[in-house]
């Protein structure tokens, strides 16, 4: 403290004189008894301590330039209320808006980097009101305002002070409820009073502080004056998690006792339905939930605090919040997997606490309830939902409703939906599945409560037609899900012995039963208290994981005796020492003749000292990773610059010596997933793409079942770059073509033949940052390079024979039709990709595709990067060539996979890059469905919309100039694949043709 | 050697060695080691003040305690019941510790208990030091008469032990068991040393010797003159990092010094003809050196975790002992017993009859008594055993 004041001191002595003429004239004018002039400096600011009585005296002295001590009195009896009840900082008006503004104007750049903590925190304490924090924010956008050559470093000083001082303000998760607490013991008028909160909310619950914060520590030079607490402020996800936790503090103070009164609520409710709107969601439930929830588990009477809550906000937050909440929920309970097949006990105890939850929801009043029950009719949104939570839904809308409406509203709805011819034919296969689960859950809720309803609903024409529909459809999942439930909510209602069974194979395997038993799910809502440990136990397994990172040093090397794989090679039987043991030793002539003694031989390793300067030497060799842990460790050091290189240079061959080695690779899989989905190089390894690449491509192909799946899953979720994805894509098409035994094509990394670039190239590091893009997925343009050529090269051979046809006879040799060597053909033999590929690579990636488009549509790095489209769509254009004709249910995923593409046409038109990845998609299909009748049989219609399709837009590319040799490389390129898609079509609609009359009508 | 198995092939070189046994127990750098009773017990002193004695033919440990409260400079043994310990804490303890005590005491290791108190030996000497250095104590017995190798009669002897002494550089010799401060050594004129960092005494040529290794590098042979002042008779620089340990050979008469460069050195004793000696073996850092008992080969123990074994001829380097993944910062060889060398070369008959008559534990006792150890002790807690020629 004394320090402080001496600086002070120091900083002002030329005001001295000013200082101590003030001092009088304050004295003269207010009180009674007068000092002597020639006291000391010290007396008199005691008096003028004394002496800030009044609000306005207040603001004299701030504008006066005090000194510390003055401040450090005015601050305290500005905000301890001194002046009350005439008077309080924190109610709006006039003169505490100059009160405020003098502050932040003057006292804050004088003195707030040399303010003791409690001083600042007085400082933060007049500040902490709508008033206060609006000033704040206009201050800086003020500060802001100027550009930063005139301001200077005072600008950036200037900025640091206000940054750390609207830190203080906001500190805490009590400063709403302080904030509030402020207002309404300042203000009485009710009135006023909502409209001055209002104006708080809209304030806070909106980005505007964060985004002036935000922009302020950007345009801070040196970051080392911020406080540590600001970083809360700056970014968007922290603090929507800081107002959760506030919203929570200020809805749990007030009193929901007195159950007549719940306004009480209503601040922390607005404040809850602006924030909605801020963006971060799922950051702010989790942060708003888990303070309560922790409440709810010591108070359960704490419950009504949420209910009240969600009882005043407008009708559109409701529909928000419940949404968000559902969404939030799903990626929380774990199961997040498309096919969610045991029903394990755990999972029931989630779906009951999660119920829980959601029953108190749904009984605030209809509105919400309506919501949830929507959330479960509407395909998309239900197919977004995990499946616990959609259990818990049904759970909590079954028990909160006395009368069957909602549960037999729920179960037409969905119904209806579940048998829509187009849903049924265009519908992801992703949603259909959710609509069944759903549908058959509420079929047995509904039976248990009202089997006539139930009866009624399955006699229904809509039931009736809609299982016909099903059987009708010629896709084989959705005609699967369509006997399911037939016979499922037939084995409800029915009597023994009328009930619906198909009696085929398929209707026999684990995954129909599971279904069949959807409808004898009953689950029970569980108690809200063990919400708590519903949110703290996710985190878990993330814990563990770290601490398992750190391996022990592989020590065990040499106990392992029997495994002669490692340590240094055992000495052979003879281990007597062959010769005398002692000798005489010769004084003198050292250099002489070798004494007798064998030496031993070198061990494996024995290096040489790094340096000659044994200060320098460094000790610490890293050695290669012998296990998979050992690799993970060193993946995940960022500081020793060795350790990282050596780990990610072996990834991807211990990976692969590992995989049918012990249980190892298996066991860590998804961890190492992980680590390398978020691999970035810390150290400008040099190819570190292409490692990466290669260890992802071991890590999923040390077991496809499990890791091709994980790896579509995380190509969609997450935070991950365009980068990080487009590598994600890479590997998954690569494992597929090594799978399917192309290995050896993309194995030397084909040199695309680089075209000399005309002018000076950037520096290589910039050079890299710039097309960091086009590194990431070179491997998999130059497969589909190879597999372009293979597919047109035919063509283009045929084109030209066509073309000459006129000098047939003239010929040599004429290349023989297609279809003459199509018929001497032998069938495809099917590799190892044609087996897993649908389960593994297709239907995860085409079904998270859909997922991610309807959840975020255009918002999707899918639908607004181009690149990160084409390779997607490439990646599975190439998977599909690499799995081949003998592809085990072609068909369907061709279907699925041309729907696709043909939902691109729009895209593609905008984007020459997607056009020409979805040309070389449709010609992949065309070409893997070798049966032509089949093509026409099973897709006549989207056989036919690409033929119009392509046939405008062979038209369209290029057609207003000749396509010369050297013109345009990227639209021959299309117009080429175009030509070829349409040769395509042309032919087997000629084949068809000479089929059915027997001549080709071309 | 004409009678030997003709299957075995004669190569150049041995296999790489291995280690026989690594002793698990210590949790902190081991930072001495040190065989007695006839190899049948093996002393280890760690960083926290631990000091393990280990059973030798059934490498397990037979008492443990706490010796010191810091890091632990060095050990020794005098005679077959006296344990010398030497402690950063300022302390050098005598302890008196009997074959038949062995029984009373704890046999916990630091590894699984580091925290309880266990029963200290008998402490018959407890000298108070300047330890505010890295110099382990030397001795060597008070009388010239009987050498420091028979230590098998050398119960009621009197020792010498050489300390650090107050002031950087010195050297005090005390004597024991009366506590009679016998000498003190000065530090070298016109040269700073800086700290003592290794010592050694002898008694050669009817006088005491004293051999200094110092911070600065220097090495230093002190012998007392006609009016009993001390007095350099050898001086030199070989090193550029300070000495980190010596030892001496007494046929020839010469000291090996080693540092924390990459250099060993060997320098004369007075009187000898043996020229002073450098090899640079480009591994820094020789933590330790030793001699084994028959002065034919010596050893090293290094921060890169190998303990390397040299021939004392030629100085080349005869094995490299790789187990350690961390520095290695202690060695002891075993004695070696004369009278094993002429078990070996008798007849087979005999041979045979002293072995049927051994019970199980005799023959594995006898066996560790004539093997040819040499314990590596290192930073990683462990001792790892090794049988070199």
């Amino acid at each position: 403290m004394a320090d402080f004041l001496t600086a002070v001191k120091s900083l002002r002595s030329q005001n001295r004189a000013d200082e101590d003429l003030k001092a009088e004239r304050s004295t003269d004018s207010n009180t009674g008894p007068s000092n002597k002039a020639s006291e000391s400096e010290k007396q008199a600011r005691v008096e003028t301590k004394r002496l800030a009585s009044s609000p306005q005296d207040a603001l004299d002295i701030l504008r006066s330039q005090p000194d510390l001590d003055e401040l450090r009195s005015v601050l305290k009896s500005l905000h301890s209320n001194t002046f009350c009840p005439t008077f309080s900082i924190h109610s709006p008006g006039p003169l505490q808006a100059q009160i405020i503004n003098t502050i932040l104007a003057q006292t804050v750049p004088d003195f707030w980097s040399v303010l003791a903590k409690q001083a600042a925190n007085s400082v933060a304490e007049v500040l902490r009101n709508v008033a206060g924090l609006n000033a704040i924010v206009a201050r800086l956008r003020m500060v802001l305002s100027k550009t930063s050559v005139e301001g200077g470093q005072d600008r950036s000083l200037a900025l640091t002070d206000l940054i750390n001082i609207a830190g203080h303000v906001l500190h805490g998760d009590e400063t709403l409820l302080r904030v509030h607490r402020n207002l309404s013991g300042a203000v009485l008028n009710q009135t006023k009073r909502d409209m001055a909160w209002k104006e708080g909310v809209s304030l806070m619950g909106s980005g505007k502080v964060l985004a002036t914060l935000a922009e302020a520590e950007d345009a801070v030079n040196e970051k080392g004056g911020l406080d540590v607490t600001v970083r809360e402020f700056t970014s968007g996800a922290d603090y929507a998690a800081w107002l959760g936790r506030n919203i929570a503090t200020l809805a749990s103070s007030a009193d929901v006792g007195k159950v007549g009164d719940a306004h009480d609520t209503v601040p922390a409710s607005q404040v809850l339905a602006k924030a909605l709107n801020f963006g971060y969601p799922h950051r702010l439930l989790a942060a708003l939930l888990e303070p309560l929830a922790m409440q709810i588990r010591t108070q359960p009477g704490q419950k009504a605090v949420l209910t009240s809550m969600l009882c005043h906000l407008p009708s559109h937050s409701k529909r928000l919040f419940v949404e968000h909440l559902l969404r939030w929920l799903s990626t929380i309970d774990g199961s997040e997997d498309a096919t969610p097949l045991p029903g394990s006990a755990e999972q029931a105890k989630v779906v009951a606490t999660t119920a829980s939850l959601l029953s108190s929801i749904a009984a605030v009043d209809s509105a919400l309830k309506q919501n949830i029950a929507s959330s479960l009719t509407d395909p998309a949104r239900s197919g977004l939902q995990s499946f616990a939570v959609r259990r818990a839904c049904i759970a909590a809308l079954s028990a909160v409703s006395g009368d069957l409406d909602v549960l037999q509203l729920v179960t037409e709805r969905v119904m209806s939906a579940f048998n829509d011819f187009l849903f049924i034919a265009h519908g992801p296969i992703i949603q259909q599945e959710a609509m069944a689960q759903t549908l058959l859950l509420t079929a047995g809720y509904l039976h248990r409560k009202a089997p006539m309803a139930l009866l009624m609903t399955a006699r229904s024409s809509s039931h009736m037609q809609g299982v016909s529909n099903r059987l009708d459809t010629s896709n084989a999942r959705g005609r699967w899900l369509g006997m399911v439930v037939g016979t499922a909510i037939s084995s409800l209602v029915d009597k023994e012995g009328m009930k619906m069974s198909f009696g085929t194979e398929d209707m026999e395997t684990e995954e129909a039963k599971w279904y069949m038993n959807l409808a004898r799910v009953e689950d029970q809502v569980g108690r809200l208290a063990d919400l708590q440990s519903l949110l703290t136990t996710p985190k878990q397994p993330s814990k563990r994981r770290q601490r398992a990172g750190r391996g022990q040093a592989p020590e065990k090397m040499l106990e392992i005796n029997g495994k002669p794989t490692f340590g240094p090679p055992r000495p052979p039987a003879q281990t007597e020492v062959i010769g005398e043991k002692v000798t005489e030793l010769l004084d003198g002539d050292e250099d002489g003749d070798e004494d007798d003694l064998k030496p031993y031989a070198q061990p494996d390793s024995d290096p040489e000292d790094s340096d000659e300067d044994a200060t320098l030497v460094n000790r610490k060799k890293t050695r290669p990773p012998v296990y998979i842990r050992d690799l993970m460790a060193m993946l995940r050091d960022e500081q020793d610059h060795d350790r990282f290189q050596l780990g990610i240079k072996h990834a991807a061959s211990l990976i692969r010596r590992k995989t049918e080695f012990g249980s190892e690779v298996k066991d860590h899989a998804n961890e190492l997933g992980i680590i390398l989905c978020n691999l970035r190089d810390p150290f400008e390894t040099d190819e570190f793409d292409s490692l990466k690449l290669q260890a992802m491509i071991a890590v999923i192909l040390s077991d496809v079942k499990a890791m091709a799946p994980w790896f579509c899953k995380q190509a969609f979720s997450g935070d991950y770059s365009v980068s990080q994805r487009c590598i994600m894509l890479s590997a998954l098409g690569l494992s597929g073509r090594e799978l399917a035994g192309f290995k050896n094509e993309d194995e030397p990394n084909p040199s695309q033949g680089v075209p000399d670039f005309p002018s000076k190239r950037l520096p290589p590091r910039l050079h890299g940052i710039y097309n960091q893009p086009a590194t990431t997925t070179k491997r998999l343009e130059a497969a589909s390079n190879d597999v372009e050529q293979a597919l047109i090269k035919p063509l283009a051979l045929h084109a030209a024979d066509q073309s000459t046809a006129h000098l047939n006879a003239v010929k040599v040799r004429t290349f023989s039709s297609r279809m003459d060597v199509e018929r001497t053909k032998r069938k495809p033999t099917a590799n190892a990709l044609a087996k897993v590929f649908g389960e593994s690579y297709f239907f995860p990636l085409v079904n998270r595709y859909q997922q991610e488009i309807a959840a975020y549509g255009s918002a999707s790095v899918y639908s607004s990067m181009p690149f990160v489209l084409v390779t997607f769509v490439k990646t599975v254009a190439l998977l599909h060539h690499a799995s081949g004709p003998a592809t085990l249910s072609l068909s369907e995923l061709s279907g699925e996979f041309w729907d696709l593409l043909l939902s691109l046409r729009v895209q593609a038109t905008q984007d020459i890059s997607v056009l020409h990845a979805v040309l070389f998609s449709l010609l992949t299909v065309l070409e893997m469905n070798t049966d032509k009748r089949q093509v026409v049989n099973d897709h006549p219609k989207r056989l036919m919309e690409t033929q119009q399709w392509v046939d405008m837009v062979f038209g369209w590319v290029g057609g207003n100039e000749m396509v010369s040799e050297g013109g345009n490389d990227e639209e021959t390129k299309v117009r080429t694949l175009a030509a070829g898609v349409l040769v395509k079509c042309r032919e087997i609609i000629g084949a068809y043709q000479k089929e059915l009359v027997g001549f080709s009508m071309d | 050697m004409a009678t030997e198995a003709p299957h075995l092939i004669q190569s150049s070189a041995l296999p790489p060695a291995q280690p026989a046994y690594v002793l698990r127990g210590h949790t902190a750098q081991i930072h001495s080691v040190h065989f007695l009773r006839n190899n049948l017990r093996l002393l280890s002193g760690d960083a926290e003040g631990w000091v393990a004695l280990w059973d030798v033919p059934i490498r397990r440990p037979v008492a443990v305690w706490k010796a010191h409260q810091d890091v632990n400079l060095g050990v020794g043994s005098w005679g077959d019941d006296k344990i010398i310990t030497h402690g950063r804490d300022s302390k050098l303890h005598v302890w008196q510790l009997r074959p038949e005590d062995e029984k009373d005491f704890s046999t916990v290791l630091p590894v699984n208990d580091s925290t309880t108190e266990r029963k200290q030996p008998w402490l018959l000497h407890s000298l108070t030091l300047n330890t505010l250095n890295f110099c382990s104590f030397a001795m060597c017995p008070a009388h010239p008469s009987k050498t420091a190798m028979g230590s098998g009669e050398a119960q009621e002897e009197s020792i010498l032990v050489a300390t650090p002494g107050v002031q950087d550089g010195f050297i005090n010799i005390t004597s024991l068991p009366g506590e009679v401060r016998v000498a003190t050594i000065p530090t070298l004129k016109d040269v700073n040393t800086g700290m003592l960092m290794a010592v050694s005494i002898l008694h050669q040529a009817g006088g005491l010797t004293a051999i200094a290794g110092y911070e600065s590098g220097h090495a230093a042979v002190w012998q007392q003159n006609a009016t009993s002042h001390w007095q350099t008779v050898y001086v030199n620089k070989a090193h550029s990092q300070p000495v980190l340990s010596l030892d001496i050979c007494t046929q020839p008469s010469c000291f090996f010094t080693s540092s924390a460069d990459a250099v060993i050195a060997r320098h004369p004793l007075p009187g000898s003809k043996v020229e002073t000696k450098y090899v640079q073996t480009k591994h820094a850092g020789q933590q330790a050196l030793a001699f084994r008992s028959d002065q034919k080969i010596f050893a090293t123990a290094g921060w890169d975790g190998r303990a390397r074994v040299y021939s004392t001829q030629s100085m080349k380097q005869l094995a490299v002992l790789k187990w350690h993944k961390e520095g290695c910062y202690a060695l002891a060889f075993a004695e070696i017993k004369e009278d094993h060398q002429q078990t070996n070369g008798s007849d087979e008959e005999g041979d045979a009859m002293v072995k049927r008559d051994l019970t199980v534990s005799q023959q594995r006792m006898e066996k560790a008594k004539t093997t040819h150890w040499l314990a590596a002790g290192s930073k990683d807690g462990k001792i790892s055993l090794w049988d070199i020629y």
